[in-house]
């Protein structure tokens, strides 16, 4: 039998501790707090992030201005439209005694890192709990849904994306109204699936798919995407339908975090009463629901905007 | 009592550039992963680092470092801290053998190692994430998780030679590995 000499007891050695103190990690160290190396990265990244705005801006800034001109005209155009169809909807609601909606307060965060491979998981928030974000609240892009705050630290959050497997939306079919679980998958091609739907729902290809308000985290009509395809599940009893998502969430800088408009009355100018009269999202963007009045938008880490 | 001496300040000097790596490799995955990606497929710096320092420092160092980075790793994923600990420890040593056994300065070997490397700790991470009940399998994700790999293999040879064109020391023939 070969014996082994000093230096290959000491690499095996080594290898033995740390293959221990792994395993030990992994069976005990769910409760430790590893939030301090995700905000340290967070700090790290910072002046990178802000170099990277800096070119951005000098690069895009002209072509982005001249869309953003023609965006504005457009706006303009749909707000004078939506105006009377609020003011209609509002006698209307009146008339049928139905309560006030409550629109979700959007916290604008920029992402400061984005971790996970191969494919983006968690987003790294410029915003924490002293913004008024909690674990829970659901993070939103202009686009649709980007997925759902996961911890929170004093000056930084962290946002599981809608890519993480462990995560799960209630949404359903707009029009329609089928319902199913969101959630990623990979058994056979990667991406979003709408599952648990029943055989009887019609749902066709192109569709919107938006959250139900079924979930305990996710209110109603936040947009998520479109449906992609639409199959069986592999034991044939309910459909499973593939949503192509409407945020890209590989590319995002910025997001919204949506806050309670019950948290943020105290501290904004508008209040829960102010929010559901506040301007509604533009027919072009695919945030459907109602958005805060800009004066309820509050700045990171400081008072209302 | 030279000797000791020596080896220990070769063995900082050695962490000293992990950690540097390790920072740039967060710097550049953090930052711009949505420019480098590529069909969806996002090269594994961490497994970069962690590779051509264990070929640098050799089998023991290498598993510590590669405990380290998979503690880094761990962190930024937030579901538990040790898979990918483990994970990168057993590839710092395996890396490290292959260093002292092979022509570590042929970059075909360092992407070959880059490759292997990330397509393991790839699989691994991606098992992990389907774990959890309900979430179904995962094998819907090997491709991506492939194309990764090979993305990163091919990377990585590349961003050396860069870096020594750009006048970088060069850790491989400057470094000895242990003996």
């Amino acid at each position: 039998m070969a014996t082994l000499s000093s230096g290959d007891r000491r690499e095996i050695a080594v290898l033995a501790v740390c293959l221990g103190a792994s395993a030990l990690l992994l069976a005990f160290g769910g409760r430790l707090d590893t939030a301090w190396v995700a905000r340290l990265e967070a700090g790290l990244l910072w002046p990178a992030n802000q170099a990277r705005d800096f070119v951005e801006s000098v690069s895009f800034g002209r072509a982005e201005n001249q869309r953003l001109k023609g965006e504005l005209l457009r706006l303009r155009t749909e707000k004078i439209l939506l105006q009377q169809a609020g003011a209609e909807a509002e006698r209307l609601r009146r008339a049928l005694r139905f309560a006030e909606p409550q629109g979700p307060v959007l916290l604008p965060a920029r992402v400061v890192g984005v971790w996970g491979e191969p494919w983006p998981l968690v987003f790294q928030l410029s915003v924490g709990s002293e913004d008024g974000v909690r674990a829970g609240q659901p993070v939103v892009a202009p686009e649709g849904l980007v997925g759902r705050v996961a911890e929170v630290a004093a000056r930084s959050a962290r946002a599981a994306l809608l890519t993480d497997p462990a995560l799960a939306v209630a949404c359903e079919v707009v029009p329609g109204g089928a319902r199913g679980v969101l959630r990623f998958r990979a058994e056979r091609r990667p991406g979003l699936y709408l599952s648990l739907v029943p055989l009887t729902d019609t749902v066709r290809v192109g569709q919107e798919v938006a959250t139900s308000g079924l979930s305990a985290f996710f209110p109603q009509g936040l947009p998520v995407g479109a449906v992609a395809r639409v199959g069986r599940d592999p034991n044939g009893l309910v459909q499973e339908i593939e949503v192509r998502p409407h945020a890209p969430l590989g590319r995002l800088r910025e997001v919204f975090v949506v806050v309670d408009v019950e948290r943020l009355a105290p501290w904004g100018a508008a209040g829960a009463d102010s929010a559901p009269a506040g301007p509604r999202a533009p027919a072009g963007s695919a945030m459907a629901p109602a958005v805060a009045a800009p004066d309820s938008v509050r700045a990171p880490g400081g008072g209302p905007r | 009592m030279n000797r000791a001496g020596g080896r220990g300040a070769t063995l900082r000097t050695g962490f000293g550039i992990l950690v540097v790596w390790t920072l740039a490799a967060l710097l550049v995955r953090g930052s711009l992963s949505d420019v480098l990606a590529v069909h969806g497929a996002r090269p594994d710096f961490l497994v970069m680092v962690l590779v051509y320092w264990a070929l640098v420092a050799g089998p023991a160092p290498g598993t510590a470092a590669g405990f380290l980075v998979g503690l880094v790793a761990d962190a930024d994923l937030g579901r538990g801290l040790g898979l990918q600990a483990g994970l990168f420890s057993l590839s710092g040593y395996v890396v490290g053998h292959a260093g002292q056994q092979l022509i570590r300065e042929n970059p075909f070997l360092q992407g070959g190692l880059v490759g292997v490397v990330a397509a393991g700790v790839g699989v691994a991470r991606a098992a992990a994430l389907f774990s959890e009940p309900g979430s179904g399998g995962w094998m819907g994700a090997l491709p991506l998780v492939l194309g990764s790999a090979l993305y990163s293999a091919l990377l990585a040879p590349l961003l050396y030679w860069l870096a020594l064109r750009f006048g970088l020391p060069d850790p491989l023939s400057r470094v000895p590995a242990e003996e």
